[in-house]
């Protein structure tokens, strides 16, 4: 019923949600102001590993995120409701034959990516800080991992997250920052253009796409 | 009065691509993004080519817009291919490496528009000639204060609006007259 609700409710225009963020966005920035804030008071404890050196910022992040990861891995794998995901993931349109409410499950993966989405912003308000125009930048790099690694796969996103924070460093390395933008997007287009899939992604049938 | 004819003017520049948008969105259904990229190109191809090379206003003009369209069908003709979710994605990837381009094709120290500092940055060009069309300048005292505006119409990314302003002016003539009289 409450499902139903909020399904009639919302929009279906694929502006609403820009809207919607530019809205949040600004209101944030009116209250709360608009500069850089950290989480962290004072400098970083930092540790030497051989030539390596990691600031304790990146240990915590590094290790939530492992925990995290891992977490949710065991549970899409071993729980129900796990499974359901997967299976939405896999057929959604059988699985709604099935008799099983895929709008439901919609509805909870949103919640529950807007937690994880959160408990990454977490660490990197407290690895580099945080403004509130910020947001879009992150999410615009995460779907660029998600498409190069493989949409409806566990390992792609991961994988694609990991190759494209090694291609920008090394870009900064080589050329310079300010070419960031442009080489991310240029991989999105390449991998787009040769593997549409992505990466780790499978082919699908053409009847299961929705 | 001359606050509200630039009013009036940039309202028609962004009608102009409003209408243009609607063309690929509202007709075609093709969730596009990367309509603000050749909103750049247009501008940049005018404000490069009558800075640089001197040409005069009409093929100047007429030159941004074939730019422009080229450029635009054939990113069309690859991005053909996708549907849905993938056609946006392809379309963002565009306009972000032409804002990216755009923004930092920049040396500093180089003399703006030329190879190694093409576009200036986010600083943008400026200094773009009045136009003339066939020798003949726009004179009218609301009129010069109106293309006057256009001396600074061209900034970074997809801000540049030179091209369709130029055109604009020619369009608002009419319209400028008309307030002329009304202010008179």
């Amino acid at each position: 019923m409450m499902v139903k609700f909020v399904i009639s409710c919302y929009p279906k225009n694929a502006f609403f949600e820009p809207c919607l963020y530019i809205v949040v966005v600004q209101t944030v920035a009116m209250t709360w102001g608009n500069e850089t804030k950290v989480l962290r008071a004072g400098l970083d404890g930092v540790l030497q590993l051989g030539g390596v050196t990691v600031t304790y910022a990146q240990m915590t992040g590094a290790m939530v995120s492992v925990v995290m990861l891992g977490g949710f891995l065991l549970w899409l794998q071993y729980s129900q409701l796990g499974l359901q995901f997967r299976a939405v993931a896999d057929n959604a349109r059988e699985f709604a034959l099935r008799g099983y409410n895929v709008d439901r499950l919609r509805l909870l993966a949103f919640g529950l990516a807007g937690g994880m989405a959160g408990v990454s912003s977490l660490l990197v308000a407290y690895d580099i800080g945080f403004d509130p125009n910020g947001g879009l930048t992150a999410v615009l790099l995460a779907v660029v991992a998600v498409i190069i690694g493989g949409q409806r796969s566990f390992w792609g996103p991961i994988c694609g997250g990991i190759l494209l924070g090694v291609v920008r460093s090394e870009v900064v390395w080589f050329l310079s920052a300010r070419w960031q933008e442009a080489v991310t997007f240029a991989i999105l287009a390449l991998c787009l253009f040769l593997r549409p899939q992505g990466l780790f992604g499978q082919k699908m049938r053409l009847e299961a796409e929705e | 009065m001359s606050y509200v004819l630039h009013l009036l003017i940039y309202l028609s520049i962004y009608g102009i691509v409003a209408m243009s948008l609607n063309l690929a969105i509202g007709y075609c259904g093709l969730l596009t993004l990367a309509h603000a990229s050749y909103f750049a190109i247009g501008s940049y191809v005018y404000a490069l080519v009558t800075l640089r090379l001197g040409w005069d206003f009409l093929p100047a003009l007429g030159l941004g817009v074939v730019v422009s369209a080229v450029l635009s069908l054939a990113v069309s003709i690859p991005a053909w291919k996708f549907r849905g979710d993938f056609f946006v994605m392809v379309s963002l990837a565009v306009q972000a490496l032409m804002f990216s381009l755009f923004y930092n094709w920049t040396t500093t120290g180089a003399e703006p528009g030329t190879w190694q500092n093409l576009t200036n940055g986010p600083f943008g060009l400026s200094g773009i000639a009045k136009p003339q069309i066939f020798g003949w300048k726009l004179v009218s005292i609301l009129l010069a204060e109106t293309l006057r505006e256009r001396e600074y119409c061209v900034f970074g990314g997809g801000v540049g609006v030179s091209l369709w302003g130029n055109l604009l002016v020619v369009g608002e003539f009419a319209l400028g007259k008309v307030v002329a009289g009304d202010a008179r």
